[in-house]
Protein backbone atom coordinates (compact mmCIF):
# COMPACT_ATOMS: atom_id res chain seq x y z
CA UNK A 1 0.00 0.00 0.00
CA UNK A 2 1.53 3.44 -0.95
CA UNK A 3 0.40 6.96 -1.05
CA UNK A 4 2.67 8.60 -3.56
CA UNK A 5 2.76 12.91 -4.57
CA UNK A 6 4.97 13.06 -7.72
CA UNK A 7 5.89 16.22 -8.67
CA UNK A 8 3.07 17.87 -6.21
CA UNK A 9 0.23 15.87 -7.88
CA UNK A 10 -1.42 13.05 -5.56
CA UNK A 11 -1.25 9.65 -7.23
CA UNK A 12 -4.19 7.23 -7.25
CA UNK A 13 -3.39 4.80 -4.11
CA UNK A 14 -1.09 1.84 -4.72
CA UNK A 15 -1.67 -1.78 -4.10
CA UNK A 16 2.33 -2.54 -4.14
CA UNK A 17 4.42 -2.71 -0.85
CA UNK A 18 8.13 -1.31 -1.02
CA UNK A 19 11.10 -3.84 -0.76
CA UNK A 20 13.16 -3.76 1.24
CA UNK A 21 16.52 -6.65 1.10
CA UNK A 22 19.65 -7.18 2.62
CA UNK A 23 22.81 -8.62 1.36
CA UNK A 24 25.18 -10.33 4.04
CA UNK A 25 28.97 -10.62 3.04
CA UNK A 26 31.53 -13.41 3.55
CA UNK A 27 33.54 -12.14 6.80
CA UNK A 28 36.32 -12.16 4.70
CA UNK A 29 35.15 -9.54 2.09
CA UNK A 30 36.85 -5.97 2.85
CA UNK A 31 33.45 -4.68 2.04
CA UNK A 32 31.36 -3.50 4.87
CA UNK A 33 29.32 -6.69 6.07
CA UNK A 34 25.74 -5.91 5.38
CA UNK A 35 24.23 -3.56 2.16
CA UNK A 36 20.56 -3.01 2.64
CA UNK A 37 18.43 -1.31 0.09
CA UNK A 38 15.17 0.17 -0.25
CA UNK A 39 12.62 -0.15 -3.67
CA UNK A 40 8.91 0.67 -4.73
CA UNK A 41 6.85 0.48 -7.98
CA UNK A 42 4.10 2.57 -8.14
CA UNK A 43 1.92 1.68 -11.11
CA UNK A 44 -0.80 3.88 -12.11
CA UNK A 45 -3.55 2.52 -14.34
CA UNK A 46 -6.20 4.53 -16.50
CA UNK A 47 -9.30 2.01 -18.05
CA UNK A 48 -9.21 4.04 -20.86
CA UNK A 49 -6.14 3.00 -22.14
CA UNK A 50 -6.26 -0.77 -24.02
CA UNK A 51 -2.11 -1.45 -24.50
CA UNK A 52 0.00 -1.82 -21.73
CA UNK A 53 -2.51 -3.75 -19.26
CA UNK A 54 -3.75 0.02 -18.97
CA UNK A 55 -0.67 1.52 -18.09
CA UNK A 56 -0.84 5.16 -17.41
CA UNK A 57 2.49 5.96 -15.31
CA UNK A 58 5.38 4.01 -13.86
CA UNK A 59 7.44 4.65 -10.80
CA UNK A 60 10.03 2.89 -10.23
CA UNK A 61 11.78 4.16 -6.81
CA UNK A 62 14.74 2.87 -5.30
CA UNK A 63 17.54 3.76 -2.90
CA UNK A 64 20.21 1.21 -4.04
CA UNK A 65 22.39 1.97 -0.45
CA UNK A 66 21.03 2.89 3.01
CA UNK A 67 23.97 3.06 4.36
CA UNK A 68 23.64 1.66 7.88
CA UNK A 69 24.73 -1.51 9.37
CA UNK A 70 22.05 -3.03 12.08
CA UNK A 71 22.62 -5.97 14.66
CA UNK A 72 18.85 -6.82 14.50
CA UNK A 73 16.77 -6.44 11.14
CA UNK A 74 13.97 -4.97 13.41
CA UNK A 75 15.97 -1.78 13.89
CA UNK A 76 15.14 -0.65 10.27
CA UNK A 77 12.00 0.91 12.26
CA UNK A 78 14.42 3.35 14.34
CA UNK A 79 16.59 4.73 10.96
CA UNK A 80 16.43 8.11 9.93
CA UNK A 81 18.04 9.24 6.92
CA UNK A 82 18.67 12.98 6.30
CA UNK A 83 20.89 13.03 3.21
CA UNK A 84 23.14 15.72 4.17
CA UNK A 85 26.75 15.85 2.84
CA UNK A 86 27.87 14.11 6.00
CA UNK A 87 25.42 11.38 5.95
CA UNK A 88 26.98 11.04 1.84
CA UNK A 89 30.31 10.87 3.15
CA UNK A 90 29.20 7.63 5.76
CA UNK A 91 27.06 5.74 3.19
CA UNK A 92 29.95 5.91 0.80
CA UNK A 93 31.24 2.83 0.11
CA UNK A 94 33.22 0.56 -2.22
CA UNK A 95 31.28 -2.54 -2.99
CA UNK A 96 32.21 -6.31 -2.34
CA UNK A 97 33.30 -6.16 -6.23
CA UNK A 98 35.18 -3.25 -6.70
CA UNK A 99 32.64 -0.46 -7.67
CA UNK A 100 31.26 2.65 -5.89
CA UNK A 101 28.08 1.94 -3.81
CA UNK A 102 25.91 4.92 -4.93
CA UNK A 103 23.92 6.89 -2.12
CA UNK A 104 21.76 8.85 -4.17
CA UNK A 105 17.80 8.35 -4.61
CA UNK A 106 16.87 7.09 -8.18
CA UNK A 107 13.25 7.21 -9.88
CA UNK A 108 12.74 6.18 -13.35
CA UNK A 109 9.26 6.69 -14.92
CA UNK A 110 7.47 5.12 -18.27
CA UNK A 111 4.90 7.38 -19.08
CA UNK A 112 3.09 8.66 -22.27
CA UNK A 113 3.46 11.80 -24.32
CA UNK A 114 0.22 13.64 -24.15
CA UNK A 115 1.29 15.10 -27.55
CA UNK A 116 2.76 11.93 -29.81
CA UNK A 117 1.36 9.41 -27.56
CA UNK A 118 4.76 7.29 -27.55
CA UNK A 119 6.34 6.24 -24.06
CA UNK A 120 8.97 7.59 -22.76
CA UNK A 121 11.12 6.72 -19.92
CA UNK A 122 12.57 9.28 -17.94
CA UNK A 123 15.31 9.03 -14.92
CA UNK A 124 15.69 11.18 -12.13
CA UNK A 125 18.25 11.70 -9.10
CA UNK A 126 18.21 12.79 -5.85
CA UNK A 127 20.82 13.00 -3.31
CA UNK A 128 18.91 15.33 -0.76
CA UNK A 129 15.84 12.94 0.57
CA UNK A 130 15.03 12.49 3.52
CA UNK A 131 13.52 8.42 4.54
CA UNK A 132 12.16 7.70 7.92
CA UNK A 133 10.91 4.24 9.12
CA UNK A 134 8.54 3.32 11.64
CA UNK A 135 8.45 0.52 13.80
CA UNK A 136 7.11 -2.99 12.28
CA UNK A 137 4.22 -5.47 12.24
CA UNK A 138 5.67 -8.14 11.84
CA UNK A 139 7.98 -7.38 8.58
CA UNK A 140 6.03 -4.55 7.47
CA UNK A 141 8.01 -0.78 8.41
CA UNK A 142 5.58 2.01 7.83
CA UNK A 143 8.22 4.52 6.22
CA UNK A 144 7.79 8.44 4.46
CA UNK A 145 9.69 9.89 2.17
CA UNK A 146 10.72 13.02 0.33
CA UNK A 147 12.97 13.68 -2.03
CA UNK A 148 13.56 16.90 -4.16
CA UNK A 149 14.62 14.99 -7.65
CA UNK A 150 16.92 16.55 -10.78
CA UNK A 151 16.36 14.98 -14.10
CA UNK A 152 19.14 12.64 -15.06
CA UNK A 153 20.89 15.15 -17.44
CA UNK A 154 21.39 17.68 -14.76
CA UNK A 155 22.14 15.50 -11.81
CA UNK A 156 24.65 13.44 -13.73
CA UNK A 157 27.60 15.98 -14.87
CA UNK A 158 30.42 13.77 -14.95
CA UNK A 159 32.10 16.72 -13.02
CA UNK A 160 32.90 17.10 -9.09
CA UNK A 161 30.23 19.16 -7.01
CA UNK A 162 31.51 22.73 -6.25
CA UNK A 163 32.14 23.76 -2.69
CA UNK A 164 28.86 25.37 -2.64
CA UNK A 165 26.88 22.55 -4.49
CA UNK A 166 28.18 20.12 -1.99
CA UNK A 167 26.48 22.18 0.82
CA UNK A 168 23.54 23.13 -1.10
CA UNK A 169 19.62 22.48 0.16
CA UNK A 170 17.09 22.50 -2.16
CA UNK A 171 14.80 25.13 -1.59
CA UNK A 172 10.99 24.41 -2.05
CA UNK A 173 8.75 21.38 -1.65
CA UNK A 174 9.93 18.13 -2.20
CA UNK A 175 8.77 17.05 -5.91
CA UNK A 176 8.31 12.90 -4.74
CA UNK A 177 6.76 12.25 -1.47
CA UNK A 178 5.78 8.71 -1.11
CA UNK A 179 3.93 7.47 2.46
CA UNK A 180 4.00 3.46 2.09
CA UNK A 181 4.50 0.32 4.08
CA UNK A 182 7.77 -1.46 3.04
CA UNK A 183 8.38 -5.17 3.43
CA UNK A 184 11.58 -6.66 5.02
CA UNK A 185 10.94 -9.54 2.18
CA UNK A 186 14.44 -11.16 0.95
CA UNK A 187 18.09 -10.97 0.93
CA UNK A 188 21.28 -12.81 -0.04
CA UNK A 189 24.53 -13.93 1.49
CA UNK A 190 28.10 -14.79 -0.09
CA UNK A 191 29.13 -17.66 1.54
CA UNK A 192 32.90 -17.81 0.97
CA UNK A 193 34.39 -21.78 -0.25
CA UNK A 194 34.91 -24.37 2.77
CA UNK A 195 31.49 -24.26 3.36
CA UNK A 196 29.31 -27.69 1.80
CA UNK A 197 26.41 -26.69 3.32
CA UNK A 198 25.98 -23.03 2.47
CA UNK A 199 22.17 -23.10 3.70
CA UNK A 200 23.29 -24.10 7.18
CA UNK A 201 26.19 -21.38 7.36
CA UNK A 202 23.78 -18.60 5.69
CA UNK A 203 21.45 -19.39 8.80
CA UNK A 204 23.91 -19.21 11.46
CA UNK A 205 25.15 -16.01 9.86
CA UNK A 206 21.58 -14.62 9.27
CA UNK A 207 20.64 -14.63 13.29
CA UNK A 208 24.29 -13.74 14.26
CA UNK A 209 24.74 -10.32 12.06
CA UNK A 210 20.64 -9.13 12.36
CA UNK A 211 19.00 -11.47 14.60
CA UNK A 212 16.83 -13.17 11.98
CA UNK A 213 16.03 -16.37 13.60
CA UNK A 214 14.24 -17.99 11.05
CA UNK A 215 14.14 -17.52 7.39
CA UNK A 216 11.55 -18.50 5.37
CA UNK A 217 12.67 -20.45 2.15
CA UNK A 218 15.99 -20.38 0.94
CA UNK A 219 18.29 -21.32 -1.90
CA UNK A 220 21.98 -22.04 -3.12
CA UNK A 221 23.77 -20.81 -6.33
CA UNK A 222 26.93 -22.03 -6.73
CA UNK A 223 29.46 -19.53 -8.95
CA UNK A 224 30.94 -20.59 -11.68
CA UNK A 225 33.63 -23.23 -10.80
CA UNK A 226 35.72 -23.07 -14.17
CA UNK A 227 35.90 -20.93 -17.44
CA UNK A 228 34.23 -22.61 -20.69
CA UNK A 229 37.75 -23.31 -21.75
CA UNK A 230 37.55 -25.75 -19.35
CA UNK A 231 34.03 -27.58 -19.95
CA UNK A 232 35.71 -27.89 -23.59
CA UNK A 233 38.07 -29.99 -22.32
CA UNK A 234 35.65 -31.84 -20.03
CA UNK A 235 37.61 -31.72 -17.12
CA UNK A 236 36.28 -32.36 -13.43
CA UNK A 237 35.11 -29.09 -11.88
CA UNK A 238 36.39 -28.81 -8.72
CA UNK A 239 34.21 -30.01 -5.47
CA UNK A 240 31.63 -27.80 -3.85
CA UNK A 241 33.22 -27.03 -1.28
CA UNK A 242 36.12 -25.49 -3.26
CA UNK A 243 33.39 -23.48 -4.72
CA UNK A 244 31.90 -19.65 -3.49
CA UNK A 245 28.10 -19.56 -2.92
CA UNK A 246 25.09 -17.29 -3.12
CA UNK A 247 22.43 -18.03 -0.67
CA UNK A 248 19.66 -16.09 -1.37
CA UNK A 249 16.63 -16.17 1.52
CA UNK A 250 13.32 -14.96 2.44
CA UNK A 251 11.99 -13.76 5.29
CA UNK A 252 8.32 -15.65 5.35
CA UNK B 1 45.20 5.43 3.46
CA UNK B 2 46.85 6.81 -0.46
CA UNK B 3 48.00 10.37 -0.46
CA UNK B 4 48.03 11.70 -4.38
CA UNK B 5 47.06 14.95 -5.59
CA UNK B 6 45.01 16.26 -2.47
CA UNK B 7 42.17 13.61 -3.37
CA UNK B 8 40.76 11.50 -0.37
CA UNK B 9 40.87 7.66 -1.88
CA UNK B 10 39.38 4.74 -1.46
CA UNK B 11 40.50 1.36 -1.67
CA UNK B 12 38.94 -1.34 -4.53
CA UNK B 13 38.20 -4.38 -3.12
CA UNK B 14 39.06 -7.44 -4.98
CA UNK B 15 41.16 -5.87 -7.52
CA UNK B 16 43.32 -5.18 -4.95
CA UNK B 17 46.40 -7.94 -3.73
CA UNK B 18 49.65 -9.63 -3.76
CA UNK B 19 49.37 -12.43 -5.69
CA UNK B 20 52.37 -14.65 -7.28
CA UNK B 21 52.83 -16.63 -9.89
CA UNK B 22 54.75 -20.46 -9.86
CA UNK B 23 55.97 -20.92 -13.23
CA UNK B 24 57.38 -24.52 -14.46
CA UNK B 25 60.03 -25.48 -11.76
CA UNK B 26 63.85 -25.52 -12.97
CA UNK B 27 66.87 -27.25 -12.04
CA UNK B 28 66.57 -24.81 -8.49
CA UNK B 29 63.21 -25.58 -7.46
CA UNK B 30 60.04 -23.70 -8.92
CA UNK B 31 60.61 -19.71 -9.56
CA UNK B 32 57.84 -17.82 -7.76
CA UNK B 33 57.00 -14.11 -9.52
CA UNK B 34 55.38 -12.34 -6.74
CA UNK B 35 53.23 -9.06 -7.50
CA UNK B 36 51.24 -6.29 -5.78
CA UNK B 37 48.41 -4.53 -7.56
CA UNK B 38 46.44 -1.57 -5.83
CA UNK B 39 43.75 0.20 -7.17
CA UNK B 40 42.28 3.22 -5.89
CA UNK B 41 38.85 5.74 -6.46
CA UNK B 42 38.53 9.13 -5.46
CA UNK B 43 35.88 9.30 -2.80
CA UNK B 44 34.15 12.38 -0.75
CA UNK B 45 31.01 15.06 -1.00
CA UNK B 46 31.92 16.19 -3.96
CA UNK B 47 32.02 13.29 -6.10
CA UNK B 48 28.78 11.84 -5.06
CA UNK B 49 26.87 12.66 -8.47
CA UNK B 50 29.59 10.46 -10.84
CA UNK B 51 29.58 7.39 -11.46
CA UNK B 52 32.94 5.38 -11.23
CA UNK B 53 33.28 6.23 -14.85
CA UNK B 54 33.61 9.63 -14.24
CA UNK B 55 36.15 9.92 -10.61
CA UNK B 56 40.09 9.41 -10.59
CA UNK B 57 41.52 6.47 -10.41
CA UNK B 58 44.58 5.60 -9.43
CA UNK B 59 46.41 2.26 -10.00
CA UNK B 60 49.76 0.52 -8.07
CA UNK B 61 51.62 -1.78 -9.64
CA UNK B 62 55.19 -3.34 -8.06
CA UNK B 63 55.87 -6.66 -10.39
CA UNK B 64 58.34 -9.53 -9.92
CA UNK B 65 59.83 -8.20 -6.49
CA UNK B 66 62.26 -10.78 -4.52
CA UNK B 67 60.65 -12.44 -1.91
CA UNK B 68 62.62 -15.53 0.26
CA UNK B 69 61.71 -18.76 -0.91
CA UNK B 70 60.32 -21.34 0.58
CA UNK B 71 56.77 -19.36 2.70
CA UNK B 72 54.42 -16.61 2.08
CA UNK B 73 54.99 -15.92 5.22
CA UNK B 74 58.29 -14.08 4.57
CA UNK B 75 56.17 -11.55 3.51
CA UNK B 76 56.72 -10.18 6.73
CA UNK B 77 60.39 -9.75 5.86
CA UNK B 78 59.94 -7.49 2.99
CA UNK B 79 61.72 -4.12 3.05
CA UNK B 80 63.00 -2.03 0.67
CA UNK B 81 63.04 1.17 2.34
CA UNK B 82 66.16 3.27 1.64
CA UNK B 83 68.20 -0.03 1.30
CA UNK B 84 70.63 -1.08 -1.47
CA UNK B 85 68.80 -2.93 -4.21
CA UNK B 86 69.34 -4.62 -7.70
CA UNK B 87 66.82 -3.50 -10.51
CA UNK B 88 66.17 -6.82 -12.64
CA UNK B 89 65.86 -5.06 -15.95
CA UNK B 90 68.91 -3.05 -15.41
CA UNK B 91 71.29 -5.00 -13.69
CA UNK B 92 71.29 -8.88 -13.01
CA UNK B 93 73.12 -8.88 -9.62
CA UNK B 94 71.93 -11.16 -7.55
CA UNK B 95 73.79 -9.93 -4.32
CA UNK B 96 70.77 -7.41 -3.86
CA UNK B 97 66.92 -8.11 -3.17
CA UNK B 98 65.01 -6.85 -6.42
CA UNK B 99 62.10 -4.38 -5.00
CA UNK B 100 60.40 -4.98 -8.40
CA UNK B 101 59.11 -2.76 -11.15
CA UNK B 102 56.94 -0.27 -9.86
CA UNK B 103 54.28 1.24 -11.76
CA UNK B 104 51.90 3.90 -11.05
CA UNK B 105 49.06 4.91 -13.02
CA UNK B 106 46.67 7.76 -12.51
CA UNK B 107 43.55 8.89 -14.47
CA UNK B 108 41.07 11.41 -14.30
CA UNK B 109 38.47 9.77 -15.19
CA UNK B 110 37.75 6.84 -17.71
CA UNK B 111 35.88 9.60 -20.36
CA UNK B 112 37.47 10.80 -23.60
CA UNK B 113 39.80 13.73 -22.80
CA UNK B 114 40.75 12.29 -19.31
CA UNK B 115 43.81 13.49 -17.90
CA UNK B 116 46.52 10.79 -17.74
CA UNK B 117 49.60 10.03 -16.14
CA UNK B 118 51.79 7.01 -16.01
CA UNK B 119 55.02 6.24 -15.09
CA UNK B 120 57.07 2.91 -15.42
CA UNK B 121 60.35 1.54 -14.38
CA UNK B 122 59.87 3.54 -11.28
CA UNK B 123 61.39 3.40 -8.10
CA UNK B 124 59.67 3.65 -5.00
CA UNK B 125 60.74 2.74 -1.13
CA UNK B 126 58.07 0.23 0.25
CA UNK B 127 58.25 -1.99 3.18
CA UNK B 128 55.91 -4.88 4.73
CA UNK B 129 54.46 -3.12 8.58
CA UNK B 130 52.67 -5.73 9.41
CA UNK B 131 51.09 -9.29 8.81
CA UNK B 132 47.46 -10.08 9.88
CA UNK B 133 46.45 -13.56 8.53
CA UNK B 134 46.42 -13.07 4.98
CA UNK B 135 46.23 -9.01 5.62
CA UNK B 136 49.30 -7.19 4.45
CA UNK B 137 49.90 -3.76 5.51
CA UNK B 138 52.26 -1.72 3.09
CA UNK B 139 54.06 1.36 3.48
CA UNK B 140 55.20 2.88 0.43
CA UNK B 141 56.90 6.58 -0.78
CA UNK B 142 57.07 7.23 -4.83
CA UNK B 143 56.70 9.19 -7.26
CA UNK B 144 54.56 9.31 -10.66
CA UNK B 145 57.33 11.63 -11.66
CA UNK B 146 59.67 10.89 -14.97
CA UNK B 147 56.28 10.73 -17.63
CA UNK B 148 54.70 14.27 -18.21
CA UNK B 149 50.51 14.08 -18.90
CA UNK B 150 50.19 12.36 -21.84
CA UNK B 151 46.94 14.90 -22.45
CA UNK B 152 48.69 18.60 -22.34
CA UNK B 153 47.84 21.25 -19.21
CA UNK B 154 47.30 24.69 -19.68
CA UNK B 155 50.24 24.94 -17.88
CA UNK B 156 52.34 22.79 -20.07
CA UNK B 157 51.04 25.00 -23.06
CA UNK B 158 52.77 28.38 -21.36
CA UNK B 159 56.36 26.72 -20.52
CA UNK B 160 56.19 23.53 -23.44
CA UNK B 161 58.54 23.28 -25.98
CA UNK B 162 57.22 26.13 -28.39
CA UNK B 163 57.42 28.81 -25.61
CA UNK B 164 60.62 30.75 -25.28
CA UNK B 165 63.08 29.91 -22.81
CA UNK B 166 61.01 27.11 -21.72
CA UNK B 167 61.79 24.74 -19.12
CA UNK B 168 62.31 20.88 -20.71
CA UNK B 169 60.45 19.25 -17.64
CA UNK B 170 57.17 20.12 -16.51
CA UNK B 171 57.37 22.29 -12.90
CA UNK B 172 57.12 19.65 -10.26
CA UNK B 173 54.46 21.12 -7.98
CA UNK B 174 54.39 18.11 -5.11
CA UNK B 175 51.67 16.66 -7.76
CA UNK B 176 53.56 13.30 -8.27
CA UNK B 177 54.53 12.25 -4.70
CA UNK B 178 52.81 8.99 -3.44
CA UNK B 179 52.48 7.58 -0.42
CA UNK B 180 50.93 4.76 0.87
CA UNK B 181 49.61 2.95 4.04
CA UNK B 182 47.32 0.10 3.30
CA UNK B 183 46.57 -3.31 4.17
CA UNK B 184 45.75 -5.18 1.22
CA UNK B 185 45.17 -9.21 1.14
CA UNK B 186 47.54 -12.09 -0.20
CA UNK B 187 44.78 -14.29 -2.02
CA UNK B 188 45.49 -15.43 -5.28
CA UNK B 189 48.11 -18.01 -6.76
CA UNK B 190 48.55 -18.86 -10.25
CA UNK B 191 50.05 -22.22 -11.08
CA UNK B 192 51.74 -23.18 -13.83
CA UNK B 193 50.68 -26.79 -14.86
CA UNK B 194 51.05 -29.46 -17.08
CA UNK B 195 48.77 -30.15 -19.77
CA UNK B 196 49.17 -34.02 -19.50
CA UNK B 197 48.90 -33.58 -15.39
CA UNK B 198 45.78 -36.22 -14.52
CA UNK B 199 44.13 -33.53 -11.70
CA UNK B 200 45.55 -30.25 -12.72
CA UNK B 201 44.01 -28.64 -9.61
CA UNK B 202 45.68 -31.24 -6.96
CA UNK B 203 48.72 -30.76 -9.05
CA UNK B 204 48.73 -26.57 -8.47
CA UNK B 205 47.97 -27.27 -4.65
CA UNK B 206 50.58 -29.71 -4.63
CA UNK B 207 53.20 -27.15 -5.80
CA UNK B 208 51.88 -23.94 -4.02
CA UNK B 209 52.04 -26.13 -0.59
CA UNK B 210 55.45 -27.57 -1.60
CA UNK B 211 56.97 -24.06 -2.64
CA UNK B 212 54.61 -21.35 -0.73
CA UNK B 213 53.37 -23.68 2.35
CA UNK B 214 49.67 -22.08 1.36
CA UNK B 215 46.74 -23.32 2.53
CA UNK B 216 44.09 -25.21 1.10
CA UNK B 217 42.66 -23.31 -1.75
CA UNK B 218 39.12 -22.22 -1.21
CA UNK B 219 38.58 -21.19 -4.87
CA UNK B 220 39.90 -22.81 -7.83
CA UNK B 221 39.65 -21.77 -11.97
CA UNK B 222 41.42 -23.67 -14.96
CA UNK B 223 42.45 -21.42 -17.40
CA UNK B 224 43.54 -22.99 -21.07
CA UNK B 225 44.67 -20.90 -23.92
CA UNK B 226 45.09 -23.69 -26.31
CA UNK B 227 42.58 -21.68 -28.00
CA UNK B 228 44.83 -18.79 -28.42
CA UNK B 229 46.84 -18.19 -31.54
CA UNK B 230 49.92 -17.90 -30.21
CA UNK B 231 49.38 -20.88 -27.50
CA UNK B 232 49.84 -24.61 -29.05
CA UNK B 233 47.41 -27.63 -27.98
CA UNK B 234 51.14 -28.91 -25.95
CA UNK B 235 50.99 -25.31 -24.16
CA UNK B 236 50.74 -25.52 -20.40
CA UNK B 237 47.76 -25.02 -18.46
CA UNK B 238 47.12 -22.53 -15.63
CA UNK B 239 44.96 -22.92 -12.22
CA UNK B 240 44.44 -20.14 -10.05
CA UNK B 241 43.93 -20.79 -6.66
CA UNK B 242 41.90 -18.39 -4.93
CA UNK B 243 42.69 -18.38 -0.74
CA UNK B 244 41.79 -16.93 1.97
CA UNK B 245 38.59 -16.24 0.58
CA UNK B 246 39.91 -13.82 -1.76
CA UNK B 247 36.48 -13.50 -3.96
CA UNK B 248 38.25 -11.28 -6.87
CA UNK B 249 38.65 -12.16 -10.72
Amino acid sequence: MAWTEWHHQVLPIAEQEALISCSLQSPFSQARAQSWSLSLDHFVKNPEIKVRGGLELALFIEVENLGFQLEDWRHIGRQEILATPDWHTRAEHIGAYGGIENTWLSVGTMEQDPGTGKWQRNEWRADYFRLTFSPPTGYLFPLELEAWLMKEEAFHTGQPLRPEEIRAIPQGPPNLRVIALARFERGHITIEAGHPDPIATARQRLAQAIRLHEPGEMSVKWWAETERSNKKKELPPPPSELRLSDVSFKTL
Amino acid sequence: MLRYRGYDWALVHGESLFEVYLGRPDSKGSKAQWNLKAQFIAVGPEWRRCSNMDRPHFFIEISDFDLTPGDWRHLTEVDFWNKETSASWLLDDSEYPNPGWFRAEFLSSFREGRERIATDFGDANWRVVRLDGPLVTIELSGDTDGAPPLTPTPEMATTGPAAEGAQEEPHDTGQHEVYLLETIPFGKINVRVPRNASDPFAHAELLARRHLKTPAADHMVLRDHKDHPNESIRGDLYVDLHVFGYQGT
